[in-house]
């Protein structure tokens, strides 16, 4: 059939539907089924979703708007300000970058008023020092944080910010030693920040970290590819930016366009439940660590070391708590190794590891289960936890910070 | 512009909007060199120059060896060609980085129009009569759009006479060009990324091969081999039903490059299903006129053993590709040599057992030459390879559990696709069962453009542009 017969009535009304049930079938199911589908995946929060529904990812304007514990109006704003996204003060204070993974960043139960450990940081640091002179914290953690992107992270911060960040404490949580991966989001941000330079200078000047170099290497190749080889000749800017002017537009316009991430996120969760249903995979099932990956990982950390040293910037390691519960998706020999090598590495650098690996007790109140399956929740703490973390690290940190990140003007 | 973003697809749309209503086919000549050359241009007009100086050479050159088609002339265009792909793809990559020609850019696809340039040489030296284009058609010959970036390589003859035709598009070619532009989409965005990347960070091949520095076990470098060589699949053959499908909604129909290759029963067969048009070029180009200058099985051998080691040159100048060409064509060499042996012995197995035994001993053995074409250099290829060949290490897994699930799920998908097809064929070839299949196929259409959607945020560039 030719199309031009369409046209000249040639073809009868019989066959002109025959040809167009499919395209306007499939149109009509497309524009259905990818609104129902968007408004569903855009009700629910991404963060929360992929680990359980009794975690509650802490928001800015939470702690102004619990009011517990007798937090001043400045002191509930400045603990909100700390996990407003890579919030940027406006005052010239030394900052302090908190990173972790979504142990940091989650609340387990979750009782209004209730803080992470960053917030409670900088509300003591607050209550020592008062408003004008306190550090500024910033809550820069991802959830399921690995090393790569807390080098990552550390460096965007640390470019963005110059000499006024004074301080980075990281949570180093071993069940994220299982790989080495920077995720697209992540790897985005270095592209954006045009961070590649430093990465590769931080590479070239550590060829000694073989491992640690070649997971930064990997990343490196992986944005070169991304954005068109350089010997291809990547693609021009004006082609780009038409392409990013319409995938903007489509994200305007359309329900579908815009959810596309959580439509990602909600066919990722999916897969995971018939994965875990299939396999019979719990929350105790046991995560070992690979040699290789936590070989390259203790690499990182040399590297954000020396990195930070560099940089002249405090760094302050701690172990992350360990629910003190057997069976254990951590083993006790990757627990043991890891508690080994990571003070001996700290002091071969002479900086600051704390082992709070078993600072969180298995009292009622501390940790919790998911009631509806049944299974420990391994990873994450209450309010309660949160506090008891916050109140050992300005206890064993407190007086440096105040100390090192004082105002410029006092420094010098 | 990138065969799956939006502006491709409005591209596409207005250049047959606007070949539509054109009734001639020089006009429709000139509309659609206009837009190959447009949409070349935006990966640079640099790039544009480079193909539009090569477009001039190669005519040029053709039109030497048509009034007298000698050696001399045909050996003066294949060095002009030759110190083209030389100087941009190449000696910058063999360069070191201060020197300056370190810094030349490669005009996205050179290999592929050259090797189309070279072709149309070829055919004229050769007397083929059908290859006289006009200076418009021959631009157009190595500027067309869909394969223009990479491939598939075709040759003049087969293009000029669907370039010349009057008659415009029919409804087929619009359905079916939709259709392998719909499924190509498919196959890029949602499955070759998926392997990619992993359904979650760590999931993917790239972990494997680029952030694991050593230590792989036996089944890791199995399954990084396999996912790669899917991914691969999906990727180019994606990108390959996209081309052909552009291609087919103007009525133009482009070589195919794929036909299942990974069901081959042996690497003879795989080189006949996988990357079609370049493998063709290769044996109508080089193998055949080689393997023609001297008699004798042992000369035989070592053409193919050349043709193999150019096709991984082809790809780029690293030893690694070298490696890859080298040792297909140790496996062709090899298979040739045990067909020999079985047709002198005359040995005699059921044909089921046969076929499943040569279908492993093909699929294993093209699966881990992968690992030579990935790897980030030989010191990782060569532990890989040595990881395959050591009992202990198959004890031992470095991936993410999601990576091995995963990679299974989509190669057992595959094949078990592949296996029902025909099954399917036999049962959707009565009437009735063709209109339940029809009835049914918007829901596949819409969960497949649904698919297409959700993972189209994400921005990666097709694999064999590189090349």
């Amino acid at each position: 059939m030719k199309l031009e017969e369409l046209g000249k009535g040639r073809i009868g009304l019989r066959t002109l539907a025959y040809r167009l049930y499919v395209p306007l079938a499939s149109l009509l199911l497309v524009l259905l089924a990818g609104h129902w589908i968007a408004i569903r995946a855009g009700r629910f929060d991404p963060e929360t979703a992929l680990q359980n529904q009794y975690l509650r990812f802490q928001k800015s304007g939470d702690a102004a708007a619990g009011k517990l514990d007798g937090l001043t109006p400045a002191e509930a704003a400045a603990a909100d300000r700390v996990i407003a996204d890579w919030y940027e003060p406006t005052q010239s204070n030394g900052q302090v970058l908190f990173l972790g993974n979504s142990q940091t960043m989650a609340i387990n139960d979750y009782r209004a008023g209730d803080m992470v450990a960053a917030q409670w940081l900088q509300v003591s640091l607050l209550r020592q020092i008062g408003t004008r002179e306190a550090p500024a914290l910033v809550l820069g953690s991802l959830p399921n944080i690995t090393m790569p992107e807390t080098v990552a992270r550390t460096v965007e911060f640390s470019e963005s910010r110059g000499r006024r960040l004074k301080q980075v404490i990281v949570a180093l949580t071993l069940r994220e030693w299982r790989g080495v991966g920077i995720r697209p989001e992540v790897q985005n941000e270095i592209a954006a920040h045009q961070l590649a330079g430093p990465l590769a200078e931080l590479i070239g000047s550590n060829r000694d970290l073989v491992h640690g170099d070649t997971v930064l290497q990997g990343t490196l190749q992986a944005l070169k590819n991304s954005a068109g080889t350089a010997e291809s000749g990547s693609a021009p800017p004006v082609s780009s930016r038409v392409e990013r002017t319409l995938q903007k537009f489509a994200g305007n316009n359309s329900v579908l366009f815009k959810s596309r991430p959580y439509i990602v996120v909600e066919l990722f969760i999916q897969y995971m439940r018939l994965r875990d249903w299939l396999l019979g995979i719990k929350s105790d099932a046991p995560r070992p660590i690979p040699f290789e990956t936590y070989r390259a990982n203790l690499e990182m950390v040399e590297l954000l070391i020396r990195y930070a040293r560099a940089r002249n910037c405090d760094l302050v390691i701690y172990l992350a708590p360990i629910r003190p519960l057997q069976p254990n998706p951590t083993l006790a020999s990757d627990l043991a190794r890891f508690r080994a090598d990571l003070p001996k590495l700290c002091a071969r650098y002479h900086a600051t590891c704390l082992d709070y690996s078993d600072l969180v007790p298995e009292t009622k109140g501390m940790w919790t289960d998911y009631p509806d399956i049944r299974q420990p929740d391994y990873a994450h703490f209450t309010g309660a936890a949160h506090r008891l973390l916050a109140r050992r690290l300005a206890e064993d940190i407190g007086s440096r910070l105040t100390l090192a990140a004082a105002p410029r003007s006092n420094a010098q | 512009m990138t065969f799956q973003s939006i502006s491709y697809l409005l591209f596409a749309l207005a250049i047959w909007l606007l070949a539509i209503p054109l009734s001639g086919a020089r006009s429709r000549q000139v509309l659609l060199l206009a837009a190959s050359y447009l949409f070349y241009a935006t990966w640079g007009f640099d790039c544009l120059a480079i193909l539009l100086a090569s477009s001039l050479m190669n005519y040029a050159a053709g039109e030497l060896l048509r009034k007298r088609p000698t050696t001399a002339r045909l050996c003066l265009g294949v060095t002009l060609n030759l110190a083209l792909l030389a100087i941009f793809k190449y000696l910058p990559s063999m360069a070191d980085g201060a020197s300056l020609i370190r810094r030349l850019f490669m005009p996205v696809g050179i290999s592929f129009w050259t090797f189309e340039a070279l072709s149309y040489l070829f055919d004229l030296y050769s007397g083929d009569e059908d290859a006289n284009p006009s200076l418009i058609e021959f631009c157009l010959y190595l500027a067309f759009w869909p394969t223009v970036l990479a491939g598939p390589v075709c040759r003049v003859g087969e293009m000029l006479v669907q370039f010349r035709r009057e008659e415009r598009p029919g409804w087929d070619d619009v359905a079916t060009g939709v259709q392998r532009i719909v499924l190509g989409l498919f196959m890029k965005l949602v499955l070759a990324q998926i392997l990619l990347e992993g359904v979650s960070k760590d999931g993917g091949v790239a972990y494997g091969f680029d952030q694991i520095s050593g230590g792989w076990g036996g089944v890791d470098a199995w399954v990084l081999a396999i996912g790669f060589g899917f991914q691969l699949f999906f990727d180019f053959a994606g990108y390959s039903h996209i081309a052909i499908g552009s291609a087919r909604l103007f009525g133009i129909r482009l070589p195919e490059n794929f036909d299942r290759p990974y069901l081959s029963l042996s690497p003879s067969a795989f080189w006949t299903r996988w990357h079609m048009s370049l493998s063709f070029w290769i044996r109508d180009y080089a193998f055949l006129p080689l393997a023609m200058l001297r008699p004798g099985k042992w000369w035989l051998m070592v053409t193919l053993a050349l043709s193999m080691i150019l096709f991984g040159f082809w790809h780029g100048a690293t030893a690694l590709f070298l490696l890859w060409g080298a040792y297909h064509g140790a496996l062709l060499v090899v298979h040739r040599q045990i067909q020999a042996l079985r047709q002198h012995r005359k040995l005699r197995v059921p044909p089921a057992l046969d076929a499943a035994a040569s279908w492993v001993v093909t699929f294993a053995p093209v699966s881990l030459g992968w690992l030579f074409f990935r790897s980030r250099d030989l010191h990782q290829a060569l532990e890989m390879w040595s990881a395959i060949f050591s009992p202990a290490r198959y004890m031992h897994l470095i991936l993410r559990p999601n990576c091995y699930i995963v990679t299974a799920a989509i190669v057992v998908g595959y094949f078990a696709i592949e296996s029902i097809r025909p099954i399917l064929a036999r049962v959707t070839g009565g009437e009735r069962a063709q209109v339940v299949v029809r009835a049914l196929s918007p829901a596949w259409y819409a969960a497949a453009v649904l698919l297409i959607v959700a993972y189209s945020a994400q921005e990666s560039l097709f694999v064999y542009f590189r090349f």
